[in-house]
């Protein structure tokens, strides 16, 4: 992917951490796949940040001007999951409304780029579809294509 | 600037999240698996690739 992104570290299980940089700021981020119970699976994806007291918050604004950087971070960990969780799915939604129209965009902007590895459905009104731009998707779900 | 400031966290640590924060993503994804189980899932998204 050509998309400028972060350098990341993996840390423990399905969890990875980098930092969002800016000239007037550098936040640390946080990128967990959490098994769904009930789900075989299914996991969640959540993106965070990392308070400094190490607390963890989705739903701050971080305004870093760095959002399209920040998912395709999201993107190349999704790679490294994908590697050990091959028959996996990947639910995610925004933490707020507009969180999640923001993924939205920048999928419709990356999907080319990952479409030739990833399977992208959108969820519309209690149905899941495979992924079309200018739909409003409130979660999304991300799979491995079929060889 | 970017790569300098990664750089101090290139050194991979074999650590795993605190306790609390484990909890916050267990609470996610309870709330994911509320969503979930109200949405019409396709067959082929139900179904394991193998």
């Amino acid at each position: 992917m050509n998309q400028p992104s972060y350098d990341f570290v993996a840390k423990g299980e399905n969890y990875y951490e980098f930092l969002s940089v800016s000239e007037q700021k550098t936040i640390r981020k946080a990128i967990a796949y959490t098994s769904i119970i009930g789900q075989d699976d299914w996991y969640n994806l959540s993106l965070v940040d990392i308070l400094p007291d190490g607390t963890m918050d989705d739903k701050i604004v971080s305004d870093n001007g760095d959002m399209e950087q920040v998912f395709a971070t999201i993107i190349n960990t999704l790679h490294d999951f994908f590697k050990k969780n091959m028959s996996s799915k990947v639910f995610f939604k925004g933490s707020t409304e507009s969180r999640t129209r923001l993924y939205r965009v920048i999928i419709s902007k990356l999907k080319d780029s990952s479409s030739n590895k990833f399977e992208i459905w959108g969820v519309l009104n209690n149905s899941a579809e495979l992924f079309k731009a200018n739909q409003p998707y409130e979660a999304f779900v991300i799979r491995l294509k079929a060889d | 600037m970017k790569t300098l400031e990664n750089k101090l966290i290139t050194k991979k640590k074999k650590v795993t999240t605190t306790g609390a924060n484990q909890s916050f993503f267990v609470q996610k994804a309870e709330e994911a698996a509320a969503f979930l189980n109200k949405i019409n899932l396709p067959q082929q998204l139900v179904e394991s690739k193998s």
